[in-house]
């Protein structure tokens, strides 16, 4: 809390010196029963003179929760802050000296860090070249009760990139580097990047990105002890080419390759158990995007690609080391007829292949494929009715090669109708109603022709109608009703799918709610609901053919609150959500609690 | 000239590194009881499916415990980098590295995971939102049933109806025990 007055204080002060100063300054706050969060940052940058400038970034970050979360009692915090301050002067046109402090503090219980760094700072800069460099002291202070550890060291960091050519069409070429001597836990490393940025050619653009690191870190493995430390060896490569070339008939092209290693190497000492340790692992990822497109006006647009990915991980076990192969191919078409019309069509369809490199049916081999298909169409009927309708499918496959997963092999289909009008019979009456009917069939593979009980079908329809009364530009009342049916139940195979419901639920909520605009920066938008919810299982007996129904369990719930949102300038504002809710099942005890949420936002 | 070398390219590429996209391997028929998973009409059965999946290591029926927005945030492990949690793949890239190490060494060690109820924390259910918090107990065991590690502590779960599917975590927060030093980010950690 202190931090956070701090923070508001530095933000004020800098504001009222100079308007040469530029702030930003974020504020939130959220509470959710036992949970309290705060998080808040500022950001101040001033200038003094020509010569001089200065720099302040603070974020900071609570979290309380009560103790009954955690049985043994005590309230919990975590704290977490990182602050920074940077000096620079302006020598001449090219160089600038500086120095900066940074602080990192992290808290939780017993747990406590504090790392220092105070940096001499020189950056040198021309048309060609430019060469950062930091130098300075680090300490660090951690303690985890009843054990500390301190430790100080030097730190050096420099950071050279070269333009070859001022137009930037040779790209530039960079090299970083990074030192500290901390007693226990030093670290080093070097990373060389090339970057071309995106550069045309004879109406064609090609972009590249390069980029090599190797890195020696050591750090504590435990928590607690700061007696053992293990040492992790990094390689990363980074390449990532991007093209757009114009074919011929207008059509264009998109590729994208990328190439990604990564290799981690452990180093443990024997005192670290091995619950603990990490696997040295390799992974590499090479993927290629190539994408053809061909508009018609602005009206027509059809565009077709095909993704392919394989990435391999090496964790130095056969049990663990896995390949996967993705071939998707994806294919969209948007018309737009006059202003009346519209249609967006996607289909999507692709196979993933998991392979472990030792056989092709090992444990976890597996093809999982996926198919899409969706269309959206808009029609507007006349200047008072509109109307959308939105349909999809989605299904899964899911296929464990070997015997002993096999019996999970799965089939998951989604089928999805969305239809909504929005009628506006009179300047003040707009009404909207949605229908939603959703269907999910699950089957496995190996039990198509048994009455089992893993094949299911779920059924879902929502039906909401609202109705906006619309007094004037600065008050809306508006009243709503929505209705939900769900059921569930096996799947029986008799040359078709037929359902058999082992239970329903049906879910009635009405809403009012009022969008009230005292002044145009100001809306307050109050709102109360009910909600009564009744699910019935469903029992059959040999003797009953259509089974019996019987109530199992059944829900009220009421919530009423408000949201405000005030915009004190065109850069700055406050939004705060109050709601509290009361629920009721028939099977549990009554339970209420209130949801708070405080965000503000301002830039100077 | 220019055209011809991009089509060259274009070609080699594709015919070097490409995966048909409408077919699928087949599979040998079944050798053992399938794993369980119940159809995630409420949140709760949701964590019931992570902890069969957990148990029975079957990575296809984690995946589906999981929202595509799913993140993990803990509140600390001593790794590096410094982060505070990670995201969609990696919690499937880690659980499947996990299930494999499992699957592969059966006879040689096994897994249990409990969760109970907290006190004073009962199950917030909204229209498409859910909040429940449990206290989790993980045990591994070796070949004779002698206890080699037990890990427990809070993890706090956000779940979301989306749509298109059934209850899945969209958010998953785990918290030590107090003065313990390990947790479920820890033995997680090991996996990434």
């Amino acid at each position: 809390m202190i931090r956070l007055i701090l923070a508001i204080a530095v933000g004020i002060v800098c504001y009222a010196f100079s308007e040469a100063t530029a702030i930003y300054l974020s504020l939130d706050f959220a509470v959710d029963r036992q949970t309290y969060d705060w998080a808040d940052s500022i950001s101040v940058s001033r200038d003094f003179g020509k010569q001089i400038s200065f720099d302040f970034h603070n974020r900071s970050q609570a979290t309380l929760i009560k103790e009954s979360v955690f049985g043994q009692g005590g309230d919990r915090w975590q704290r977490f802050a990182n602050t920074s301050a940077t000096l620079t002067r302006r020598l001449n046109d090219k160089l600038r000296l500086g120095a900066s402090f940074n602080q990192r503090f992290d808290r939780l219980e017993q747990k406590r860090f504090i790392g220092n760094r105070f940096l001499l700072t020189s950056i040198y800069q021309t048309s060609l070249i430019s060469v950062d460099q930091s130098a300075g002291l680090l300490w660090e202070e951690r303690r985890f009760e009843p054990r500390e550890n301190n430790q100080t060291g030097l730190s050096y960091q420099a950071e050279l990139r070269f333009n070859p050519a001022r137009s930037g069409r040779w790209g530039a070429i960079g090299v970083a580097g990074d030192i500290n001597t901390l007693q226990q836990t030093p670290a080093r490393e070097i990373t060389a990047s090339y970057e071309l940025p995106p550069l045309a050619l004879a109406g064609d653009t090609i972009s590249l990105r390069a980029e090599q690191r190797y890195a020696q870190q050591k750090y504590y493995p435990s928590s607690g002890n700061f007696e053992s430390v293990a040492v992790q060896n990094t390689e990363q490569r980074r390449w990532d080419f991007e093209g757009v070339k114009q074919l011929p008939a207008e059509v264009r092209m998109n590729l994208d390759v990328a190439y990604h290693y990564d290799s981690y190497d452990y180093d443990y000492e024997d005192a670290t158990t091995d619950f603990i340790r990490q696997n040295s692992n390799v992974t590499s990822l090479f993927q290629y995007h190539l994408d053809f497109q061909r508009d018609w006006g602005e009206n027509i647009s059809v565009a077709s690609g095909y993704l392919f990915t394989r990435t391999n991980e090496d964790y130095g076990s056969d049990q663990t080391n896995q390949r996967a192969e993705t071939g998707q191919i994806t294919a969209t078409a948007t018309m737009r007829f006059w202003d009346s019309d519209s249609l967006q069509l996607t289909g999507r369809i692709g196979v993933t292949s998991y392979t472990a490199p030792t056989t092709s049916a090992y444990f976890a081999d597996r093809d999982r494929s996926i198919k899409v298909a969706s269309a959206s169409l808009y029609h507007r009927f006349n200047d008072y009715l509109s109307g959308y309708l939105d349909g999809s499918y989605r299904g899964f496959h899911t296929i464990y090669l070997s015997g002993s997963l096999s019996a999970n092999n799965n089939v998951n289909n989604v089928y999805i109708i969305n239809p909504s009008l929005v009628w506006e019979p009179w300047n003040h009456i707009r009404l909207r109603q949605n229908y939603q009917m959703h269907a999910n069939y699950i089957y496995y593979e190996y039990e198509r022709n048994e009455t089992s009980e893993r094949n299911t079908l779920y059924r879902r329809a929502n039906f909401s109608n609202a109705i906006d009364l619309i007094y004037s530009s600065r008050l809306t009342f508006s009243v709503e009703y929505s209705y939900r049916y769900e059921d569930f139940g096996r799947l029986i195979w008799q040359d078709q799918w037929k359902q058999q419901v082992s239970w329903d639920r049906r879910t009635h909520r009405p809403r009012l709610s009022l969008e009230y605009r005292p002044v145009p920066s100001l809306l307050f938008n109050p709102f109360v609901s009910y909600e009564s919810q009744k699910s019935y299982d469903h029992y059959f007996s040999e003797t009953e053919a259509l089974g019996a129904r019987r109530l199992s369990e059944k829900l009220e719930r009421n919530s009423v609150g408000f949201f405000l949102k005030w915009s004190l300038s065109h850069n700055s504002y406050l939004d705060a959500q109050l709601e509290r809710r009361v629920q009721d099942y028939a099977s549990q005890r009554r339970l209420e609690y209130d949801v708070f949420t405080l965000t503000m936002r301002r830039y100077w | 000239m220019m055209r011809f070398v991009t089509a060259i390219a274009l070609a080699l590429l594709i015919m070097s590194c490409a995966k048909n996209p409408f077919s699928v391997r087949d599979s040998e028929p079944p050798t053992e009881q399938a794993g369980t998973f119940i159809p995630p009409t409420s949140p709760q059965i949701a964590l019931e499916n992570l902890r069969f999946a957990y148990t029975e290591f079957v990575i296809s029926n984690f995946i589906q415990t999981l929202d595509s927005d799913f993140v993990f945030i803990f509140d600390f492990v001593q790794s590096i980098p410094a982060d505070s949690g990670w995201g969609f793949e990696q919690e499937v890239s880690l659980s499947d590295n996990l299930f494999n190490d499992f699957n592969a060494n059966k006879n040689s060690k096994s897994l249990s995971l409990r969760f109970d109820p907290v006190i004073d924390q009962p199950d917030l259910i909204e229209d498409t939102t859910a909040t429940l918090v449990r206290n989790y107990t993980i045990t591994i065991s070796d070949s004779q049933g002698q206890l080699v590690e037990s890990i427990s502590g809070v993890s706090r779960f956000e779940l979301i109806e989306a749509s298109f599917q059934f209850w899945a975590i969209r958010r998953w927060e785990d918290f030590h025990d107090p003065g313990t030093t390990s947790s479920w980010a820890d033995f997680k950690n090991a996996y990434r």
